[in-house]
């Protein structure tokens, strides 16, 4: 963990100060809605359907125990008893009074956390991979380079007014677990010729209602020149991008009008005038880096773990399906699922938070992740407390053996909380959830992604789904619509569109048609359902969400 | 907002300080109880309401007309987001059941 510096903390507190003062304001009268909104958006503050929620910060992902053990106070004084982890590695709360918030910040602000720049055309909280620093697969550490950008971005007076909000995430490893392709800036590392890194850098990916692969804008940066060269991005972005007509104010939209040819042309000339900003940063990095607390090695016997393993199948699943390899053999990486079937997607109660707050203190050094797939991430635990972590974890809910599998959905909050929902998306990931269960057919249908969002904003990536879920109105009602053959790491796609939409009552049956057909036309149970529907192409498996036989099968 | 002809409305909010939804009674209070709403038939007067709860920002924030259907309960929202906004999420789960 970096520990945060003089510098943050008096920024936080003047933060506060100033908020509770517009508050104040907005209450007796002084300022009006119009007035109050860019500040509150300003400070994570929005109004949803039943309250005010506020998005809380994690920044890269990265989770104190005694930050999560406030995080817990705060949504059992202020809120109703739970949070929720969202797909940039931040947590919502969803029933906040406005008279609250000041409160609610300055708890916060009181461990080094907050809620600045996670809403308003900003750049948001720098996303990087939840296994970053502890990954065997990675070529170095993503975090004190995600913390360089991170102070960087705070606050950056050029950058408080972007046309429209502005996303960047790292990836270190071989896998790309911080989904770079579809982010406004992508940034993947890599280690270059005499341990030199380097960094391919991929600008005008996104989500929303136009998905686009992001394109590479260069692949051989050096360290050194990744700030001034992202800088000079966001410049010619904030000089030329759209502000007419929101839908088209992102990046993206300004690189597909420019060709990725043009586009680079005026970054390079930005990047001539601006190379020279910031040169202290590679010192600053190495001292940033310096700061990153290293998990502590210890050898211990393996016994208890192996012997666990080969007596008890269900923590032998559990390992196998949310264990990670650590870079140290003796360790591991535990992905706790908050997804336990018939709970809703990355809510965690207040039980649950303090629970996982004083397991990792016991078992991983007082850290946690949080994950893009909203689950938890413990970063460093000895294989031998695997045993008594997963015990304790199944006592509050938190043992279930399912990261990676159907049921391990993402599901934004939909028409049961945010305002600009069209459908909801919770209850469809419980039915599935608990369906498929139900038929047991879970394990057998092994790694699969099902991503719901709730209207075409895509927060919860349903273009990245295997199976992508798209919540939908049609004459007043809510409908879904299927998409298929998403994927957001190396292999990016975008997932295609499969016809008309369901009913929610139609939805699960239309499912288990696809599914089954799955079965039937896989290579073995090697072949994941995107590797098959890539092989095979969608066509075969659209007929069987219709209930269609098809020549293929 | 589209003019629904014939159905009765009520007029909803949230509420500036706590953020709730909130319900516009005949006594031209603001309740969190949809059974204290005041039903309007009038599609005139329910716009005149609407104008003057956008002039009560002080109050309330996105005021706005939604249709009823009329129960031996009293008034029930017929569009599911305000549905949803009058009974609190629908998703289940242990940790919003517990609330």
């Amino acid at each position: 963990m970096y520990p945060g510096t003089d510098f943050d903390q008096q920024f936080l507190e003047e933060r506060v100060r100033q908020f509770t003062a517009q508050v104040e304001r907005r209450l007796s009268g002084a300022l009006s809605e119009e007035e109050f909104r860019p500040l509150r958006l300003m400070n994570g503050l929005y109004l949803q359907l039943h309250a005010y929620m506020l998005r809380v910060a994690i920044p890269y992902g990265c989770l104190s125990a005694v930050q999560l053990r406030r995080l817990a106070d705060i949504a059992e004084r202020w809120d109703r008893g739970y949070g929720h982890f969202t797909t940039r590695q931040n947590i919502q709360f969803n029933w906040l009074r406005l008279t609250d918030v000041p409160k609610v910040l300055a708890a916060l602000a009181d461990v080094g956390m907050h809620a600045v720049q996670t809403s308003g055309n900003t750049i948001r909280n720098i996303t990087t991979d939840p296994f970053a620093g502890v990954a065997a697969d990675e070529c170095m550490d993503p975090r004190p380079l995600a913390e360089l950008l991170r102070q960087w971005s705070t606050d950056h007076p050029e950058f408080q007014f972007l046309p429209r909000k502005f996303k960047i995430a790292i990836s270190a490893g071989e896998t790309d677990r911080a989904i770079t392709r579809f982010h406004d800036i992508g940034l993947r590392l890599r280690s270059g010729s005499r341990g030199d890194p380097r960094v391919e850098l991929i600008v005008g990916g996104g989500l929303g209602r136009t998905p686009v692969i992001g394109s590479t804008l260069r692949d051989d940066l050096r360290i050194e020149e990744l700030l001034p060269y992202i800088e000079a991005t966001l410049a010619v972005w904030n000089r030329y991008g759209r502000r007419d007509n929101k839908y088209k104010a992102r990046i993206k939209i300004l690189v597909q009008s420019l060709g990725i040819e043009a586009f680079r042309a005026q970054v390079e000339a930005q990047y001539a005038l601006r190379r020279q900003i910031a040169p202290a940063s590679p010192a600053a990095l190495a001292s940033i880096a310096e700061a990153f607390r290293q998990p502590v090695v210890v050898e211990r016997s393996l016994a208890v773990y192996e012997q666990a393993l080969a007596s008890d199948a269900e923590f032998a699943r559990w390992i196998r399906r949310n264990c990670t390899a650590h870079r140290e053999d003796a360790y591991a990486i535990v992905t706790v699922s908050l997804k336990a079937h018939g709970e809703t997607p990355g809510d965690a109660s207040v039980q649950q938070m303090r629970a996982l707050a004083d397991l990792a203190e016991q078992v991983s050094q007082g850290e946690l992740r949080i994950s893009q797939s909203q689950n938890v991430v413990l970063p460093h635990v000895h294989r031998a407390d695997l045993p008594t972590l997963f015990a304790a974890l199944r006592e509050v809910g938190l043992g279930t053996p399912n990261a990676g599998l159907l049921s391990d959905i993402i599901a934004c909050p939909g028409m049961d909380y945010c305002s600009l929902a069209l459908a909801r998306s919770i209850p469809i990931a419980q039915q599935i959830a608990t369906h498929f269960q139900s038929l047991g057919l879970e394990e057998l249908i092994g790694p699969l992604e099902i991503k719901i969002s709730g209207c075409i904003n895509a927060c919860a990536h349903h273009h990245l789904g295997h199976i992508g879920i798209l919540g939908l109105e049609r004459a007043g009602a809510e409908c879904y619509q299927i998409l298929l053959g998403g994927e957001g790491g190396q292999d990016a796609a975008i997932g295609s569109k499969c016809g008309p939409s369901f009913t929610a009552g139609e939805l699960l049956a239309a499912l288990e048609r696809l599914l089954y057909r799955y079965l039937a036309l896989r290579d073995g149970p090697q072949e994941r359902f995107a590797d098959c529907c890539r092989r095979l192409g969608t066509e075969a498996f659209r007929q069987a969400l219709y209930g269609r036989e098809s020549d293929t099968a | 907002m589209k003019k629904i002809k014939g159905q009765p409305l009520v007029l909803t909010a949230n509420d500036l300080h706590s953020g709730a939804c909130v319900w516009r009674t005949r006594e031209g209070d603001w309740s969190a109880h949809l059974a204290d709403a005041q039903v309007l038939t009038d599609s005139a007067q329910a716009e005149r309401l609407l104008a003057e709860a956008e002039r009560a920002e002080s109050r309330v924030l996105s005021p706005h007309l939604t249709p009823v259907v009329m129960g031996e309960r009293g008034p029930r929202p017929a569009r599911l987001r305000d549905l949803l906004r009058h009974r609190g999420p629908s998703a289940g789960g242990a940790v919003i059941r517990s609330v």
